[in-house]
């Protein structure tokens, strides 16, 4: 067998030409290592190299990499630059950190991370917990722990609020119809008031408003707003951040608009208010967004608060009847019952500084009580003054700020202090009487959440949460599914509620509106509307108090209603309102914190088994005083381990750890096993819960949500808001006692059902 | 709108503003409708006993009876070392006349109310 290799055979010589070609690219590489220039000589390195390796060795010293000084004297300026550790700094020290300028410079930089600040940002982020919301940093709620006390305060005294984050529309054009026309069709004359009604057209008045997409009421909600005619040609508009982008895209579509981008102003300036034009052949829009500053003061000691605060100018060409009848109603006794809601004053006042110290505020402003033969002089206030919307007048005012330093030198010069600046600062005061800067004359501030809980006492829907129809309600609606679902899976999962075993809670995260209101035979797919129609609110009010009967053509229709619980319960959101049968209203009138509970679907299947095991141990009861004869029956096992000092700290230490590591990995199988039979189970209850009707999932019916609730701190129960639709109203109408119509309500996460009565909120939402 | 018109309610929502008081001082007592008599003159008792020499107890409208009674009781539990003056008055409340619809303006509109004011005072026996 031949197994000798087959011989290759070898060049005999070697053409050197295509030997080299084909080499050349490595050829190249290496005499780039080699004939470098910047190499020391014998060195060959590649990759880029310290100061140091560049030295010859002889010449190399220790630490060298850290201190620039070991390098010869030429080389240092060259060495420095290869000096610089990749590491990161150490951070300025903190009196550097604090100096004016750096602290504004980081400032610059985080309003430019973390959304817009408003003017009191700094005041608020001392003292509040800041959230970020609608492209702003807002203050939510107070580290002081002032909650119960802001909610007394707002009822009884004077609360303060920055509401700086509106955003604020003016549009002029030469000619008032031109505006009214476009603007109109934004309207309903069934939700009250319109652009055109005779109040809001005097211009005395700020008046809210709700707002639609063109010509598409009752659908299509965009969100509330309140307007004031500034002058026969300028209207401005007040909404919030949320609602800015539709509204202006309508306005746009109105008026043929378009963006002017060139606004005459200095970069800098531009960064701090983006004031933006929108313009057409005869109408102009500008959207103020950081200019002009919004406070809003609660409770029925606002205006004689805001009177301490401020000092008013002497400009007696055109203010002097602004301020002598300003004088006149902050010393009246009774303006709160006289003034009409949503009057406009407009006063000039001095720089804020100069009355922070003085101690003779309240002897400025006496109270007088006024005679009674003034019922004309509130009947026709003064034309307030539109200086406050002239921005030559505004931007004075800011540039003629006297700088602190100034301001304190020229304050110390004079016996009782300065009292007159240049900076002289237009204000418009709105006065708004419902249901229920000033810092330092003792009036309380507050944050966001406060005015959600103040809402809430009040019984109002809150603007944007609560408009569950509007885009910004549904944007709301997903940020809180968001967050509650965060929260649910963030729990181990035997922990986790079992919303639809357990509590036969169908939609936990959401409210699924549309689909409950074709439970309740909505049968096209047009979005559930919310009834805003003031007439129509004050007929379903009628009908929940026994005195009308429905109508049809309802099914499409959500009503809002305040639920005030008569027994035990605490509402929350997401909660379900639904029917009481008549044995539970039988029951509730004899026993109002009577317990009904939601079964859960578990113990439907096994319940009678657990009965009968409890059955077999009651039969097994030992006599009592019953002694046994047995020696052996008394006896109990005594473990020898213990009886020995010595052994028994190390044994129980064993025992302990050993006893742990078995409970861990009980726990680690059964957690095991149950995820494995988690999907199994899911599946089974998603095939049962698509089975199941909305209406009819629970085992009372649903007839609608809670979108906010809580125990009420005035009222001492609980309250909650929510929307129910409005063909259920024919199965409850007054079925408590003669004029009241009781519901059923559950939370979530619970599977007691407690009675509420239930009434129509016939104010709808303002911002 | 003239004071004496009826208001249509089809068209319109009635909404009473609260009536400011006329003193917040801890010895002035407002009785209502829904003031328990029983539980506030046992207030007022302890007021005169302890802390004041002399109390004003303020009724209006409706509960111009019950403000009444109540200062009888009072004066009945000091078995003659209290007495009463008693003055009448007119106050103007406020209501608020809501329209449904564009059509009608939003007004206020004020209406006289009678009042009691029952100056309750110890005397030096």
């Amino acid at each position: 067998m031949d197994i000798s290799r087959q011989t290759i055979a070898k060049p005999r010589f070697l053409e050197v030409e295509k030997f080299v070609e084909s080499r050349t690219n490595s050829i190249a590489q290496l005499l780039k290592a080699i004939d470098n220039e910047a190499l020391v000589s014998g060195e060959v390195t590649k990759g880029p190299r310290t100061a140091a390796q560049r030295l010859p060795r002889h010449m190399r010293r220790r630490a060298m990499a850290h201190d620039v000084r070991r390098f010869p004297k030429g080389m240092r300026s060259f060495a420095s630059s290869y000096l610089i550790s990749k590491h990161r700094k150490k951070p300025p020290s903190r009196f550097a950190r604090r100096k004016p300028s750096n602290i504004l410079k980081s400032y610059a930089r985080r309003k430019m991370l973390n959304g817009k600040w408003l003017e009191t940002h700094i005041w608020h982020a001392k003292r509040f917990r800041m959230i970020k919301r609608w492209g702003f940093k807002l203050a939510d709620r107070s580290y002081q722990r002032g909650f119960r006390a802001i909610i007394r305060d707002s009822n009884k005294k004077c609360v303060v609020r920055d509401r700086s984050f509106l955003t604020c529309i003016t549009i002029s054009s030469e000619d008032n119809a031109i505006i009214l026309e476009g603007i109109e069709r934004l309207v309903s004359k069934k939700c009250g008031i319109t652009f055109n009604s005779e109040k809001g057209l005097s211009g005395k008045h700020e008046l809210p408003i709700h707002i639609y997409e063109k010509d598409k009421y009752p659908s299509n909600y965009i969100g509330p707003a309140r307007f004031q005619w500034v002058s026969k040609n300028q209207l401005v508009i007040w909404c919030h951040p949320s609602v800015e982008e539709t509204l202006i895209n309508q306005l746009k579509d109105l008026f043929g608009l378009e963006k002017i981008e060139n606004m005459e102003k200095d970069e800098e300036e531009e960064e701090n208010e983006k004031n933006i034009l929108y313009s057409s052949e005869k109408v102009k829009v500008l959207v103020y967004s950081g200019e002009i500053n919004r406070f809003r003061l609660f409770g029925p000691l606002s205006l004689e608060k805001l009177a301490e605060a401020i000092r008013l100018t002497e400009n007696q060409e055109e203010f002097g009847k602004h301020h002598e009848q300003f004088r006149k109603i902050v010393n009246s006794k009774d303006y709160l019952t006289r003034i009409a809601n949503g009057t406009i004053l407009s006063i000039e006042i001095e720089d804020s500084r100069t009355c922070w110290d003085r101690k003779d505020r309240k002897k400025n402003w006496k109270k007088e009580r006024n005679e009674g033969d003034e019922e004309e002089f509130w009947m026709d206030l003064e034309q307030p003054s539109t200086s406050f919307w002239n921005q030559e007048v505004r931007e004075n005012a800011r540039d003629k700020k006297l700088p602190n330093k100034d301001f304190q030198k020229q304050n110390a010069e004079k016996i009782e202090g300065l009292k007159r600046t240049d900076s002289k600062i237009p204000i418009l005061i709105l006065e708004k009487i419902y249901g229920s800067l000033c810092k330092r004359c003792g009036v309380r501030a507050s944050g966001m959440r406060d005015d959600f809980s103040a809402h809430l006492e009040a019984r109002a829907l809150c603007s944007p949460n609560d408009d569950i129809d509007s885009k910004a309600g549904k944007e709301f609606e997903d940020y809180t599914r968001d967050q509650v679902h965060k929260v649910w899976l963030g729990r181990p999962f035997n922990r986790r509620c079992r919303f639809w075993s357990a509590l036969s809670i169908k939609y936990p995260f959401t409210y699924n509106w549309p689909n409950l209101c074709s439970d309740w035979g909505n049968r096209d797919d047009s979005p559930p509307i919310v009834c805003r129609d003031l007439q129509q609110l004050a007929f379903f009010d009628t009908v929940l108090r026994g005195k009308n009967k429905p109508s049809e053509n309802l099914e499409s229709i959500l009503i809002p209603v305040k639920l005030d619980f008569i027994g035990r319960g605490r509402p929350k959101k997401l909660g379900i309102i639904c029917l009481p049968t008549e044995e539970d209203l039988k029951n509730l009138k004899i026993n109002r914190n009577i317990e009904i509970i939601q079964e859960s679907l578990k113990i439907k299947e096994i319940g009678e088994e657990h009965m009968e095991v409890e059955e077999e141990n009651n039969g097994e009861r030992k006599l009592t005083g019953f002694v046994s004869l047995e020696a052996a029956a008394n006896e109990k096992p005594i473990s020898l381990k213990n009886i020995f000092e010595n052994d028994q700290k190390l044994d129980d230490k064993n025992i302990r750890r050993k006893r742990l590591n078995k409970k861990k990995r009980e726990t680690k199988k059964r957690r095991k096993l149950e995820g494995e039979m988690n999907p199994v189970e899911e599946n089974e209850q998603r095939i049962q819960k698509s089975m199941e009707n909305y209406r009819d999932s629970a085992n009372r019916t649903i007839i609608g949500r809670i979108v906010n609730g809580e125990q009420s701190l005035l009222g001492g129960c609980g309250i909650g808001l929510g929307f129910i639709c409005a063909s259920s109203l024919e199965q409850f109408s007054a079925n408590f006692g003669k004029c009241k119509s009781l519901v059923l309500v559950r939370n979530s996460t619970s599977k007691y059902y407690h009675p509420a009565v239930v009434s129509v909120i016939r104010r709808t939402s303002q911002i | 709108m003239s004071k004496t018109s009826r208001i249509d309610e089809t068209n319109f929502e009635i909404n009473r503003r609260r009536n400011v008081k006329p003193h917040f001082e801890p010895n002035h007592i407002y009785i209502t409708r829904k003031t328990n008599i029983e539980q506030q003159s046992k207030k007022a008792a302890e007021m005169l006993n302890n802390s004041f020499d002399e109390i004003f107890i303020h009724g209006m409208g409706a509960s111009l009876n019950k403000a009444m009674v109540f200062a009888l009781e009072v004066e009945r539990k000091f078995a003659g070392s209290v007495k009463s003056d008693v003055l009448t008055s007119t106050v103007q409340v406020t209501d608020e006349i809501f329209s449904f619809s564009d059509e009608h303006e939003n007004n206020l509109r004020n209406r006289p109310i009678s009042a009691v004011h029952i100056h309750l005072y110890r005397v030096i026996v």
